[in-house]
């Protein structure tokens, strides 16, 4: 009989009522003994009557029994306080029921309302929600996971009871919320996985949530898995513990074109702010911390219309070299947290800029060099200009980028380390020149392994003067290029500039006829971001890894055009400088990260070992408490993953095209790997890796929170129960949840029962009345 | 019939009086009470001749002015006033002792026989009396002599109700001992088979006799007002039952509606005065709807 008592509030009812169930039986069968004798002489028409209706009789008297057992049953239910949700009473599934909590602790649950947060909010409720349920002792069984991190229940599977509340409430008190971005979508994919797995028990998942839009409108993943848990037949209640949207100022991106920068040089960042609120915001303004000290100026942020977004750039000038933190704090709204960002850079004293110029003289990549360190204390870089052959002797990955004029080929393995250092974030800038090897250009570097090229290309093509006739003229010819909109070409693409026409190109090598000169048709990844007037293309841009790749058909110097000399010279100037911003090879000393999955690092085996020392973000003023600021971690080996390309061909002898079997995509290397589970924060986290030495090298990881968490406007939910079939699922505020645990479906059923019994006692008093006779004068027996 | 004189004639009022004398001459009174004019009215005696005194003669009629010439006893004899005869048959079966008020069955049928036959005997009627259950208890002779309700009443009130009913063979022997023609009052609830009861009562009505049937029925015997569970135990050996009768109620009624029509019917087709009495009825409006449907007559 244990199993019925998860049923009652007052269990303790349920068996005396059940025995009492069988006082109407006993008193059919009392009053079938007792009875009174009476000598009548009419007996032949009561026998008669008696042999007519004898089947009648018996039927309705055992309804009539049958009605005053049900009266007394619904009575001691009542009493008994029965608790049946009909949508959730799966008898055949078993005796208890599990139920799964999904607690949202994304960040957007640090909406503040008051003095408390939603998130305090979702603890009191779901507070609330056990001591009810704990009132059925051994009734309930359940589990709650955070929506963050599903893989590690907070509570997993225990019986819910009073002791296991008494336990839990402090621990819930302890709970923080996270700064991390989450889709439910794994919540409830874990939740169905348990609940799967434990056949024995009715399914109920409870997700307690903020429900905001973005999180649950118009996102058919979400409905799918929520759809997903009807094949386990669990039924779902998403709680919404927040009763309005507030007005949000979210801080959605800091960025910056590099974050290396050269001391002294400004720098600067970009600020991206959105207003997400139903109101006009006016003077916000924001804060820039360096290293954790306030600068004096202001951020001021123009007036922002609801749904705006706006974006402010900023500059910073470094006093110093080193590693630096950047913060930038607005004012503060519901949701402080995604009011800040972080950014760390590193400063150098200078940039350096490889120039390789396989001609003679070398006067293109002087010009270049010019362009670029003219005066290094106001550009910042450094520029080195040296021959191919170094390429194999240099670590490209000291270079910010790298210029190749002039080269006519390179020997496989420069080939190789280039792509390499592109492949690895770096960028390099090909000007070729008249002694460019077209075939290797066009086929060697095409090859999908290296693919350090992007068009064929034919022959040097020159520009043919026409006179007013249109007959060829010996007066000197050039044509003017045109330029796409690109980063590089911002001083062209200002209107009104008078720097395009300036330009003049006299001579260009030609890609080769079979090239088609529309990129969407071509759709190879090649964009073409320069062509003369006469159609022919002569700049492009393609990516390789994490890399870019600029070329151009035209040459660096003045042999091919005028472009480094006056009257262009002003826009080559500009135009190099942003060349290197644009190929700016990321610094592997710094990284941006959000929050949204756990921080992890990976390394081949032979450049770190496996120590790993962390330095945690302090807290600021008003941060909640760190626990810790430094961890010390053990890296492990990762699992070797398989080749994704043909094995190494080791024999190359045979290797025509030594790029071919060198990729890097076909050399496995042990790796180590670790995973810094405590950063789960905001902040700049350090970590210190040691190569084999004891050296140790730093990297700074500015972790800020992810934007997709601004958006507090709650979801509409009838329309996410359009999504799919849902009729599983019901939303529900956080009062009505409150009662779920038990008084409120309690309170339904109490009401159900109360209708019932009306019902029966009607039913049974018609029917008493029918089966007895009622005369107009008093009843003789 | 003034109300308190009413009131005294109903039935419970009537049982308190034990004595059956009393209880017949109460409904007499009020019978006659209620009349316009006295059933004495216009009667008178005619001569039929003398007859000499033997002993216990009643001396009234000893005719003293012819002893005056003769010296000798003569007894006047007149012709016979009375041009009925009545035959009182009670049932006195085990069935009429069945009553769920003041008076049994057998009690109303009783105090309506000496009734009966007090006013017969008034009206210088011959009246009998047989009571009967399977044989003929107790029979007077029919008789309209003065003392001949002494006779009457002592007959009835030494009965009880008791004993199983044969009323073929009771209608049969009271046939046979009527030797002229008479009219037959049967006082009984008819609890007995219908074929044997139709075919003594037309047995009678071959004979020349009339027939009034009397049938005496309790009210609980008609209208079945019982509830709770209750055990009946049927009179006259009718069986046991243990039943809630307000389920059965129904159908009881419906059997006794189809006995009591059976009944009317054959006796409208055998020309038998018929009267379904309850005991609770008044019994002079009984005595005296009775009496009026003979009067139309």
């Amino acid at each position: 009989m244990s199993w019925l008592i998860q049923f009652f509030l007052n269990p303790a009812f349920v068996l005396p009522g059940a025995a009492l169930v069988s006082v109407p039986i006993l008193i059919h069968i009392l009053s079938r003994l007792r009875y009174k004798r009476v000598r009548f002489a009419a007996m032949e028409f009561l026998l008669e009557s008696e042999e007519l209706n004898r089947r009648r009789i018996i039927l309705e008297q055992l309804l009539l029994l049958l009605l005053r057992i049900l009266a007394v049953l619904l009575i001691v239910l009542l009493i008994a306080r029965l608790v049946l949700d009909p949508s959730r009473l799966l008898m055949l599934r078993g005796a208890s029921m599990h139920h799964v909590v999904l607690l949202d602790d994304s960040l957007s649950m640090r909406d503040r309302e008051g003095d408390a947060t939603v998130f305090r909010e979702a603890l009191t409720t779901l507070e609330n929600m056990l001591a009810e349920g704990s009132r059925q002792p051994g009734a309930s069984r359940v589990t709650i996971l955070s929506i963050t991190d599903p893989r590690r229940p907070i509570v997993s599977d225990r019986t819910l009871d009073g002791a296991l509340v008494q336990e839990l409430l402090p621990r819930l008190r302890n709970l923080t919320c996270s700064w991390r971005a989450a889709s439910p979508v794994d919540a409830i994919n874990a939740a169905k996985d348990i609940l799967a797995a434990d056949g024995s028990a009715s399914p109920q998942v409870h997700i307690l949530t903020d429900l905001r839009a973005s999180d649950w409108n118009n996102r058919p993943e979400v409905a799918a898995a929520l759809e997903s848990l009807k094949t386990i037949k669990a039924s779902v209640d998403l709680v919404k513990v927040v009763k309005d949207a507030r007005p949000n100022i979210g801080l959605q991106q800091l960025s910056a074109e590099t974050l290396a920068v050269a001391q002294g040089v400004p720098w600067r960042m970009t600020l991206t702010i959105r207003n997400h609120g139903a109101t006009k915001i006016s003077g916000l303004r924001g804060s820039v911390f360096v290293d954790g000290n306030s600068l004096p100026g202001k951020v001021l942020v123009p007036d922002l219309e609801p749904a705006a977004e706006l974006q402010i750039s900023h500059d910073l000038t470094f006093d110093s070299e080193g590693r630096h933190q950047v913060e930038v704090r607005l004012d503060e709204d519901a949701l402080r947290e995604d009011n800040r960002r972080f950014l760390a850079v590193e400063v150098t004293e200078r940039r350096t800029v490889l120039i390789v110029d396989d001609e003679g003289q070398q006067e293109d990549a002087s010009f270049v060099a010019a362009a670029l360190s003219a005066d290094p204390a106001l550009t910042g870089l450094t520029t080195e200009v040296r021959t191919s052959q170094s390429l194999t002797s240099s670590n490209l990955n000291g270079y910010d980028c790298i210029y190749l004029l002039n080269i006519r080929d390179l020997p496989a393995d420069a080939s190789v380390l280039l792509a390499e250092y592109v492949r690895a974030g770096g960028g390099i800038a090909w000007f070729p020149g008249d002694q460019a090897n077209t075939r290797w250009y066009s086929e060697t570097l095409r090859e999908s392994s290296l693919n350090l090229f992007p068009v064929p290309v034919g022959t040097l093509h020159e520009a043919v003067a026409e006179d007013a006739t249109g007959t060829a003229s010996d007066q000197k010819a050039f044509v003017n290029p045109v330029f796409e909109p690109h980063p590089i070409f911002v001083v062209y693409n200002t209107p009104d500039s008078p720097f395009p026409d300036t330009v003049q190109v006299a001579r260009w090598l030609q890609v080769t006829d079979d090239f088609k000169p529309d990129d969407a048709e071509r759709n190879d990844g090649v964009r073409t971001l320069i062509r003369l007037k006469n159609r022919q293309p002569v700049g492009f841009e393609h990516s390789l890894g994490k890399g870019r790749i600029l070329t151009f058909l035209t040459g660096a110097g003045r042999r091919w055009s005028n472009w480094p000399v006056s009257p262009a010279a002003p826009g080559y100037v500009v135009m190099h400088l942003l060349i290197h911003q644009y190929l700016q090879k990321q610094t592997d000393s710094v990284e941006l990260r959000e929050l949204t999955e756990p921080v992890s690092l990976e390394w081949p085996v032979g450049r770190f070992n496996e120590n790993v020392e962390v330095f945690l973000p302090e807290a600021a003023g008003d941060d909640e408490p760190i626990a810790e600021t430094f961890v010390r971690l053990q890296a492990s080996i990762l699992p070797a993953e398989k080749p994704v390309a043909p094995a190494v061909n080791a024999d190359k002898s045979k290797t025509e095209e030594p790029a071919s079997n060198t990729s890097p995509k076909t050399v496995q290397e042990d790796k180590l790997g670790v995973t810094i589970a405590q950063a789960d924060r905001p902040g700049i986290y350090k970590v210190r890796r040691f190569d084999s030495e004891g050296t140790g090298t730093d990297l700074a990881i500015a972790l800020n929170v992810s934007s997709s968490e601004s958006a507090l406007a709650v979801a509409d939910a009838e329309q996410l129960m359009q999504q799919a079939d849902l009729g599983h699922v019901r939303v529900l505020d956080a009062d009505a949840a409150q009662a779920l645990g038990g008084s409120e479906a309690g309170r339904e059923i109490r009401w159900v029962l109360i209708g019932l019994l009306i019902a029966v006692l009607i039913f049974e008093q018609l029917l008493a009345l029918r089966l007895s006779y009622h005369p107009d004068v008093p009843v003789r027996s | 019939m003034t109300q308190d004189l009413e009131r005294f004639l109903r039935p419970e009022e009537i049982a308190r009086i034990s004595r059956l004398e009393l209880r017949a001459r109460r409904v007499v009174e009020g019978f006659v009470s209620g009349l316009h004019r006295s059933p004495y009215f216009g009667q008178s005696l005619e001569f039929l001749q003398h007859r000499e005194y033997v002993a216990g003669d009643d001396l009234r009629r000893i005719d003293w002015k012819l002893w005056s010439r003769s010296d000798r006893y003569y007894l006047k004899q007149f012709e016979e006033d009375t041009n009925v005869r009545i035959m009182l048959v009670v049932d006195g079966s085990e069935s009429m002792q069945f009553k769920s008020g003041a008076m049994s069955k057998f009690d109303y049928a009783q105090t309506m026989a000496a009734a009966f036959g007090m006013l017969a005997l008034k009206q210088h009627d011959s009246v009998g009396v047989s009571v009967f259950d399977s044989v003929i208890r107790s029979q007077i002779p029919a008789s309209s002599r003065n003392n001949h309700l002494q006779a009457i009443l002592s007959g009835l009130e030494t009965q009880t109700a008791g004993g199983k009913t044969d009323i073929l063979g009771v209608l049969r022997r009271v046939n046979e001992s009527l030797t002229r023609r008479s009219i037959v009052i049967l006082m009984s609830d008819l609890f007995c088979p219908r074929e044997d009861l139709f075919k003594g009562l037309t047995m009678l009505r071959q004979r020349g006799h009339e027939v009034i049937a009397m049938h005496i029925m309790d009210d609980e015997e008609l209208e079945f007002r019982y509830s709770g569970t209750l055990r009946f135990e049927g009179l006259e050996d009718g069986g046991k039952l243990t039943c809630d009768p307000a389920a059965l109620r129904v159908g009881y009624m419906q059997a006794l509606d189809k006995f009591l029509d059976a009944i009317r019917r054959r006796c409208a087709g055998s020309a038998i005065d018929y009267k379904l009495i309850r005991t609770s009825d008044n019994l002079d409006a009984s005595l005296a709807h009775v009496l009026m449907q003979r009067r139309k007559k």
